[in-house]
Formats: structure tokens, sequence, C-alpha cells
């Protein structure tokens, strides 16, 4: 194994994502010599991968997979840990003609039982064939797959020792083929494979790097999960892409040592990381007294923010903390994106920093228009406005558009569904399409659940239609929360109706509102314990649980629990802000 | 060297310092539901075990760890494998 990390600049002409498929992309980056560094989380570094060295062990890996005797386009889970096997596997599918479909670790503590059992339905969904991951998880891995008549299941290491067949046979995924099928998106009770094909992702990506202004001066540094899209496309697909040198930390290694990131940012001198601005916040909390004076930041240009809600403060205050270090806050990228348009819809201007807009929320609420409260009334916007960062122009090749509830197109600063079509926007969702939300039009339109308005052609994301918490940068899917809830014994089914409120700090608070019958308090408080047990050892968040009569969550005419009218019955009841300005009631 | 159950009370020491919910943390206190706190929060807690302790925890022992003994088993482990 090479001591040294690669290097950042190489003589190899960069090619900037103008490849038709992944596979041809890692053909042309293994002619120079940067790569893949993996760091470990007080800072060793523990392997490192040139694209030379990948491109050869991933054909290692495709001749192998290639004697299974899998039919082309099978799926390939992969778990998805921050390690040189992940790369190596990927790849391998991509030569072999394999989809690869990356899982997460188990990452609850204690979480190893519920782990098995989401494991279980994602391997269904997919109808994988093979699950490859690292030996530790082996009893989960084994557990998940009971029954399943998968080909192989078991590490990366032990598939080495396969018979290779002859790589002339190799038939690497195509254009129009998919490259990947991305899990971000769903719950882990009901799981949704994106389908993103070679074609798109390319897309997305040599947008993104056109956006970057990438050079062969450029080196990312990401603790990103790699089965995230951000994580993937924009940190594991990207740099192969841009035949980028890469330093990694495992995320949760960074969720335990947050400054590692900075301190691989200084020693590198990178160019380019992202994260969601719970990374930022996280990283700003835990900076030690000194640490600002010791690192050097200056070559930091392009620091994404995304994958949340963007809000300015603890964003600030990461700047301001490390404005020693040669920070610069114009290097701050926010950007909009989901996986189901593979990773981006639009970014900031390059080089202008964080761009917010305060409106009047009264406004906003009555007629759904986004006025703005001009610099100078800086009390009225504290008072009575909602702040919203500007996330940019769509993409080129890419229109958004922003719909009423009946479809029709709206006008600058009117608030609406936001939809995006163009060549990024995935195929759909894997397999047979029940229960899966019918997002994408017959003329490519996708129906992104969020709710924003354009001001000058800029995209502003102010909320979501779509049923999603999102906290620490995690998304919860309510149909989890209220799983958990109704399993206790004196909750039925649809007795819970699951969603989140701003918190005080314009962060995201998980609530469930749980009709039962119990009078007696001590069983009420006993009830409240059990769900909020059940919920952080599940899912690890902070969730407020409110116990209500029967026949106080709300319902649609056709029946269905409607958790948005819940929701806004809830924050009457409890007197909660809708700017989330301040929490009268606990 | 320490017996098990004198570092099994520091180490419930320095979690009881971290709950923000009304408990008494003792062995079979749940780490992940009875503390009051969130997944982020005890990766935070876990590296001032870590330093507690001067171990290195591996990620991977962590599925498994459901209790607060279940944590210093691993512990001990990690503590007899560099004695």
């Amino acid at each position: 194994m090479s001591v040294n990390p690669t290097p950042t600049k190489h003589n190899l002409i960069r090619r900037y994502a103008d490849f038709s498929t992944l596979s041809e992309a890692l053909d042309y980056a293994a002619k120079g010599e940067t790569g893949c560094n993996f760091y470990s989380g007080t800072g060793e570094l523990t392997a490192v991968l040139p694209y030379r060295a990948l491109r050869d062990e991933a054909l290692h890996v495709a001749s192998r997979l290639n004697g299974l005797g899998l039919k082309r386009g099978d799926r390939v889970a992969l778990v998805a840990e921050t390690h040189p096997n992940f790369q190596r596997v990927f790849f391998g599918c991509q030569y072999a003609g394999l989809v690869p479909v990356p899982v997460p670790p188990p990452l609850q503590l204690g979480g190893g039982s519920e782990y098995v059992g989401h494991l279980r339905r994602l391997l269904s969904d997919s109808q994988a064939r093979v699950l490859i991951g690292p030996s530790e998880y082996g009893a989960f891995l084994a557990g998940a797959a009971e029954g399943l008549h998968l080909q192989f299941i078991g590490s990366a290491v032990a598939f080495s020792h396969f018979p290779v067949t002859q790589t002339a046979d190799l038939r690497p995924l195509e254009a129009d083929e998919l490259a990947h099928l991305q899990y971000t998106s769903g719950s882990t009770r009901f799981p949704r494979g994106v389908m993103i094909t070679q074609r798109a992702v390319m897309s997305n990506l040599s947008c993104t790097i056109e956006h970057l202004q990438m050079t062969s001066e450029d080196r990312a540094v990401s603790w990103l999960p790699y089965y995230h899209d951000m994580g993937l496309v924009g940190l594991v697909l990207a740099p192969v892409v841009s035949q980028m040198s890469v330093d990694y930390l495992g995320t949760r290694e960074f969720a335990m040592r947050p400054r590692q990131w900075l301190v691989r940012m200084s020693e590198s001198k990178a160019t380019i990381s992202f994260g969601p601005p719970f990374g930022y916040e996280l990283c700003a909390r835990r900076l030690r007294k000194d640490d600002a004076a010791m690192l050097d930041l200056s070559a930091w240009r392009v620091a994404g923010v995304g994958a949340e809600t963007i809000r300015p403060e603890p964003l600030l205050k990461f700047a301001e903390e490390l404005a020693p270090s040669g920070f610069n806050p114009r290097a701050f990228l926010p950007c909009y994106g989901l996986a189901e348009s593979s990773l981006a819809v639009s970014f900031a201007p390059l080089n202008q920093g964080l761009r917010a807009e305060w409106v009047d929320g009264k406004h906003l609420s009555e007629s759904q228009r986004a006025v703005p409260i001009e610099h100078n009334q800086k009390e009225a916007q504290i008072a009575r406005g909602n702040q919203f960062v500007n996330c940019g122009k769509p993409l080129p090749g890419h229109q958004v558009v922003i719909r009423d509830q009946d479809g029709a197109e709206l006008p600058e600063r009117s608030c609406g569904s936001v939809f995006v079509q163009g060549p990024s926007v995935m195929s759909g969702y894997f397999g047979n399409g029940l229960g899966h939300p019918d997002v994408l039009s017959d003329d490519g339109w996708l129906d992104t659940g969020d709710i924003g308005y354009r001001a000058d052609g800029d995209i502003m994301i102010t909320g979501r239609k779509k049923d999603l918490i999102i906290i620490n940068g995690r998304n919860v899917w309510p149909q989890d929360v209220e799983y958990l809830a109704e399993q206790q014994s004196e909750v039925r089914p649809g007795d819970a109706s699951a969603f989140s409120v701003p918190h005080a700090d314009g962060r995201e608070q998980a609530v469930v509102v749980v009709q039962c019958r119990e009078a007696d308090l001590e069983k009420r408080r006993d009830l409240i314990d059990r769900i909020d047990c059940a919920i952080r050892a599940d899912l690890g968040i902070d969730c407020i649980i409110d116990l209500v009569p029967l026949h106080t969550l709300i319902r649609t005419s056709s029946g269905k629990l409607s958790r948005f009218r819940t929701r806004e019955d809830f924050m009457e009841r409890s007197n909660w802000d809708a700017t989330g300005a301040r929490v009268a009631a606990g | 060297m320490q017996k098990f159950e004198e570092k099994l009370a520091v180490l419930c020491n320095l979690l009881q310092r971290h709950a923000s919910v009304n408990v008494v943390v003792g062995a079979q206190t749940m780490l992940a539901s009875d503390l009051g706190i969130d997944s982020a929060q005890l990766m935070e807690v876990l590296l001032e075990v870590e330093d507690e302790f001067d171990v290195s925890i591996p990620l991977n022992v962590l599925p498994n760890v459901v209790t607060v003994n279940d944590l210093m088993v691993e512990l001990d482990k990690l503590l007899g494998a560099s004695a």
C-alpha cells in the first residue's frame, strides 16, 4: 500500500464528465495518478486507492461477478461503508453490467435487530441477487437475506476468492442502462429505489462540475455517507468523472470527531467539500479554543450546503468562528436537489456566499405570495418575516416551474409545488410501483414534493408538501415514526400521525400525535415513555409525543389521515408559532 | 487493575452527567433511549467515554450495544486487549 495520499495535480489532461458511462470515466481516470484516500477518526491515512488501482480491482470484481451467472441488469446490494471496498464493488458492477444498490450500514447504537428488518426490505424491494458488506456485519447480512435465495452473501474479501472468468467477456453498463439504484428517498418501512441511468447521472455531474468551475487544482474532502445521493453522486462519482483526488472520513467518525473534517481540509489544502447545514453546525459547536488559529482553510473555495432546509445563522456562525483560519464566507454554495433528479437541481452562483431574503410572513401564509421586506426594515424583518436562502437557477438544460394545486403554472413570487424537468430526472421508482407516489408525469415533469417560489428566476424553497421530516440532515419518514407508536398495545393502526414543526431556532422538531382512550395519568405517562424509547432507539431522534382523545386526528374526505391538517391542529392547540419564532408551550 | 464494577461505576457517572432526563444511570440503562439524548449527542458522549478509558471504540461494535453494561463489556475487552 502506498504511504502517501494521491496527489492533487497530475499530468493527465482533465476531462469533465464528457463520458457516456461511469466505467468509461474510470477507464480514463485510471490513466492518471489521482484517486481516493481514506482517513481514520484520529487522522491517520488508512488506505490509498488510486483510480488506476481501482480500475484493476474493479475489473477483478467484475469478472468474479460474471461467474455468478447473473442476468444483465441484476441488482447487487452493497453495504455503503466509507471503505475502498465500496468503490471496488460499485465499479465492479459497472464493468459487469450489473446495477449496484448502495444500502446503509447499521447506524444506530443497539439498532442491530431493526437494521436486519430494514436491510431485508431493501433486498426484497430491489430484488437483489447479491449482498456484499463487511464481515463484521456478517450476522446481520445473513439474517436480512435469509430465505431470499441470493447468489452470494458476504464480504468483498470473501468474494475475492471466487473464481475469475475472462475479462474479455465483460460488457459494461451502457448509457441508457441504470448507473445505480438509490434508496435515499424512501422510508425504512416503505423503501423507494430511485432509478438513475448512466445518461442522467452523467448529465447531472457535467452540469455540476461546470458550475463549480473545476480545475486541475481542485481536491475534495468528504465525510458524507456513500448511500446518500450527495455522498455518492457528489463526492464519489464526481471526483471519478473529473479525475480529482478526494480524501474520505467515515460518517460516524465525523459524528464523533467533527473537527477532523476541518483538519483534513487544512492538511490537504482541499478546495471542495459539501455537507448539510447540520454538519457545519456540529463542527462549529465542537471547535476548541485554539483550533481556528491552527487550521488553514484559505484554499476552501466551494463549501456546498444542501440536503435540508438551509438556515443562515449556523452557517454564519461557522464562518465567523473560522475566519482566523482564512475561511471565506463567499465559499458557501447553497444548492437544491433530490435523489429523484440524480442529485442537484440548482446551485447559487459561485463565489457569492449565502444570499437570503426576508419575506412578509402574513402575505406568505394568507396569499402564498413572497413579498420581500426591505433591508432598511430590520425590525419588521425579524418581527414578521420569514427568511429564505436563494438556491440559484436551475442547471443548464433543466427547467423548474412552480405550480398551484390544480397544476397551473404560477408567476414569480407565488409559492407552490416545485416541478423539475430535464436530463437528470430519474426514470421512475424501481419495482411494480405499488404504494409508490405518482410523481413523474408522462412528459417528464417531476413533482419534487417541495414548496417554493421563484424570484428573478432564482429558486427559494419554503417548505414541503411531501410528508418528510428532516433532522440533522437525515430523512425521517412519518410512516416510520407512526409505525413505532402503533406497535404499543394501546395504539391501533391509524391512530398515530407524525410530522415536523419548526423549532424555536428554525430546526425541525418531530411530533407524533397519538389517539388513545387511556385516562389514567400514570398509564398515559408510561405509554409516552415507551413510544419515546422506541423512537429514540430506532430512529435516534427527539420527538414530541402528544396523546389525544379518539377521533382527534383529522381525515380527508376519502378517510385518509391528513398529516398536514393534524399538524395545523397541533400547532393551534399547543400555541406553536408558525414562523417558529417562539414556542409557547412545550 | 480496576475491577469491572469500579469501571462500570465510572462509566455510569460519566453518562449520568449527560442524561437530559430524570434517570438514574445503571448497568441496565439503555443508551439510545433512556438518556434523553439524540444520536448526534450520543456520539459526542462516546468520544468522552473513549477519552475517559483511553481506548478507541471500533464503530462496528455499536449495533450490538444496547445497555450501559453492554458498552462496559466492550470497553473491558478493549482494555484487556491493550493491557
